[in-house]
């Protein structure tokens, strides 16, 4: 099925810079319906509150970090299977291990380029 | 030697009951000086070493209380506000600077859009360029967080090293708030390099799940 360029994608991170750089990168893929939060807190309720179709969030944020809203969003009935990409600086091992055991569909490595975010976005919601 | 090791044993509680658990140095190289004076009697050769041991330990606390005094404290804690504000300037520079660069990036994309094809292509990839590029200010960012965490660590022990080196009990250290999360011990923040996993690494491992 061909990807809905039209989907509403959340981006969660706690620099303005960051949300700046993902929502032009996305653009550039064709996604110009890109809604942003700087908190897992107010992620999870605009996420609760909306019609998403992909959630590219950082991890160190706070009062709720990325991995909390990950275990957030998969222990909802309705947000469960919300494709979810996790944008980190956090790099070990147990991290990546820590995110796949909570459910991250794919995990990409900061600092990282625009041919990553679209190969590891086509792996989650398919090719575009 | 077991004897003069209980006659120290037995002083150093003595000092403990006099003074709680933080027994100030100078008592303790004066504790170890009177035992070692109450040595009576021919010695042995190993006895004559312990005695040499304990001396030599006695003076290397003196000499030690005299460099932690010396290391002027207060100076050092005054500056270490400065370096903290210095850092935060730089973080608050950095991402000024960034945000200058996505602008120009954002204009070129725009321009992009208004000229034809093949050339429009260049513009998007320069200004894919410098979006990839200006990421430079999340992850500088986070090592310059790392570094103060670090500087108000070093600020809490000096401080405990100017009260044991007067004398004075240092104040209790304070309790950092216990997190919520049972996951925060995972916040390392960006690695050095060699330390954390590249991208082929992480998805090597992910793949590994499957």
């Amino acid at each position: 099925m061909a990807v809905d360029k039209a989907m509403s994608i959340l981006v969660v991170d706690d620099y303005q810079t960051m949300i700046r750089i993902v929502t032009n990168l996305l653009k550039q893929l064709g996604f110009n319906n890109v809604d942003f939060a700087t908190d897992g807190s107010t992620a999870l309720e605009k996420l609760r509150a909306g019609k998403y179709g992909l959630v590219i969030s950082d991890w160190n944020m706070e009062p709720m970090t990325g991995l909390q809203l990950l275990k957030e969003v998969r222990a909802d009935e309705r947000l469960k299977d919300m494709p979810f990409i996790m944008v980190t600086a956090e790099s070990k091992t147990e991290n990546v291990v820590a995110a796949k055991q909570a459910g991250v569909n794919n995990y990409i490595v900061k600092p990282f380029n625009a041919d990553t975010l679209k190969k590891k976005m086509s792996s989650v919601i398919g090719e575009f | 030697m077991a004897e003069v090791a209980q006659a120290l044993v037995r002083r150093l509680d003595a000092l403990r009951g006099e003074m709680g658990e933080t027994v100030p140095m100078a008592e303790l190289v004066a504790a170890t000086e009177q035992v070692v004076a109450t040595l009576e009697g021919d010695l042995s050769g190993g006895e004559l070493a312990l005695r040499q041991e304990l001396a030599d330990l006695a003076r290397f606390i003196e000499d030690t209380r005299r460099e932690v005094a010396a290391i002027r404290s207060d100076d050092i804690r005054a500056r270490l506000p400065q370096a903290k504000d210095e850092l935060d300037a730089v973080v608050a520079a950095t991402e000024q600077a960034a945000g200058t660069f996505l602008g120009a990036a954002e204009q070129l994309s725009d321009l992009a859009e208004k000229l034809e094809a093949a050339t429009g292509d260049i513009l998007r990839d320069i200004a894919t360029s410098i979006y990839e590029a200006s990421s430079f200010q999340d992850i500088t960012g986070q090592r310059i967080s790392k570094v103060i965490k670090a500087i108000r660590h070093i600020e809490d022990r000096i401080g405990a090293l100017a009260h044991l080196a007067d004398g004075s009990a240092p104040p209790a250290p304070a309790v950092e708030e216990a997190s919520d999360d049972p996951d925060a011990k995972l916040l390392h923040g960006p690695q050095l390099a060699g330390q954390g996993n590249s991208q082929a690494e992480i998805d090597a491992l992910l793949a590994s799940f499957d």
